[in-house]
């Protein structure tokens, strides 16, 4: 017995089964994120995904959405939209300065409520002096005069927008819009949220 | 750890890759034979592990909600079987240590627990001092539930109720399906209108 402790411990076997099963987590990783992207809807820089919390779904859309979206709601009850990047494609960043500008009456439409929240790129929230971590559709977001809406996304106050302004955080950050129990455009795919523009 | 395993994901597999590197580097300088045993245990490692990390990653995922449910709990203590807790603040990037709760929407009253329907529906679970009294939920497929809690005081005396929507459970779901993880989320405007759900 002690024999084969030895030949095993000196063998290989060992540093092979860690190295095979740290290289099957890599792969398992690198191919619910290729699922996860495949599932994945992309409109204006916005991404979501529909497909998760289906009975129906499959081991790899399984894997991809508790990899995803942990123990997420059903599209239908809570629509969730990320982005990282603005228009340009370039990734959102504290340096910048961003407005989001919804034309009149395409808010985006709910049964319930929607808010707009940034947070690090792992998906934290920061703190900032003013304690404002989201705007939504209790936020009483002013109006322009052709009845739409801009929303001010930069670390410091933009002054005479105060009202419509989401401080980010200072380094990379990234979006997160809800909706939740989403309107019917959302559900069928026609309502698109603007994308995220950086001021010049 | 895992904000930290996040933000730091790709630097911390590129150490972990060269370290195999050096691994396989000294043995290949041992002789290429010394290789071959390393090889195999890894092809086999590697070709049974993918299919099984790919099956059972949404069950880990769960099970490890269940664990945390049951015996750490969301910030007051574990939280029984088939009672729900209702958080009593909003999320807040203010929480020590990066949890969880700097994760959500910081306009939601977030409302969790661990349902376990083994032996059918419940009609009431046993309630403890501030917590959340589940009421009523039925599990049998295709039929209509709802999820109403009531907040029982510290006095022992129950007040206002709170009732999910209306839903019914997908007919998909078997007999199997006995234990639930379920949040629910409270939209809530001010300190004040959340004390005032509550009280």
């Amino acid at each position: 017995m002690r024999n084969v402790l030895v030949w095993v411990s000196g063998s290989g076997v060992v540093q092979g089964v860690i190295i095979g099963a740290a290289l099957a987590f890599l792969t398992a990783i690198i191919i619910m994120n290729l699922v996860g992207r495949r599932i994945t809807t992309t409109v204006n820089g916005w991404s979501a995904i529909r497909q998760c919390g289906q009975p129906g779904n499959g081991i790899l859309v399984r894997a991809a959405c508790a990899k995803a979206l942990p123990v997420v709601n059903v599209f239908e009850e809570a629509a969730y939209w990320t982005t990282a990047k603005d228009a340009s494609r370039q990734a959102l960043s504290g340096r910048h300065e961003y407005s989001l500008h919804f034309p009149a009456g395409e808010l985006p439409p709910s049964d319930a409520f929607w808010s707009l929240t940034p947070t690090d790129v792992a998906g934290y929230m920061v703190n900032n002096p003013t304690h404002r971590n989201s705007v939504g559709d209790r936020s009483n977001l002013a109006k322009n005069v052709d009845g739409s809406i801009d929303v001010y996304l930069l670390p410091t106050s933009p002054g005479e927008h105060q009202q419509n302004w989401l401080p980010t955080p200072s380094g990379a950050f990234k979006l997160i819009l809800r909706a939740y129990l989403p309107g019917a455009a959302i559900l069928n795919g026609s309502y698109r949220l603007p994308p995220v523009v950086r001021a010049q | 750890m895992n904000r930290l395993i996040m933000k730091y994901a790709y630097p911390m597999t590129a150490v972990i890759l060269a370290i195999f590197v050096w691994v396989i580097y000294r043995r290949i300088s041992h002789g290429w034979s010394d290789v071959v045993v390393l090889a195999m245990a890894a092809g086999i490692a590697y070709a049974l592990g993918v299919p099984a990390i790919l099956y059972l990653w949404p069950r880990l995922g769960v099970s490890g909600y269940k664990r945390a449910i049951l015996k750490r709990g969301l910030g007051d203590g574990p939280i029984p079987i088939n009672t729900l807790y209702a958080v009593p603040s909003t999320s807040s990037p203010g929480v020590p240590g990066g949890s969880l709760m700097a994760t959500g929407a910081d306009d939601l009253l977030y409302i969790g627990g661990w349902l376990d329907l083994r032996k059918g529906p419940q009609g009431s679970a046993r309630a403890r001092n501030g917590r959340a009294v589940l009421q009523r939920a039925v599990h049998r497929p295709g039929e209509e539930f709802q999820f109403c809690l009531r907040r029982q005081t510290h006095h022992g005396n129950q007040s206002r109720r709170l009732c999910s929507q209306r839903s019914r459970l997908d007919g998909n779901r078997t007999e199997r399906d006995d234990s639930d993880f379920v949040t629910m989320r409270v939209r809530t405007r001010t300190w004040a209108s959340l004390r005032r759900q509550w009280r």
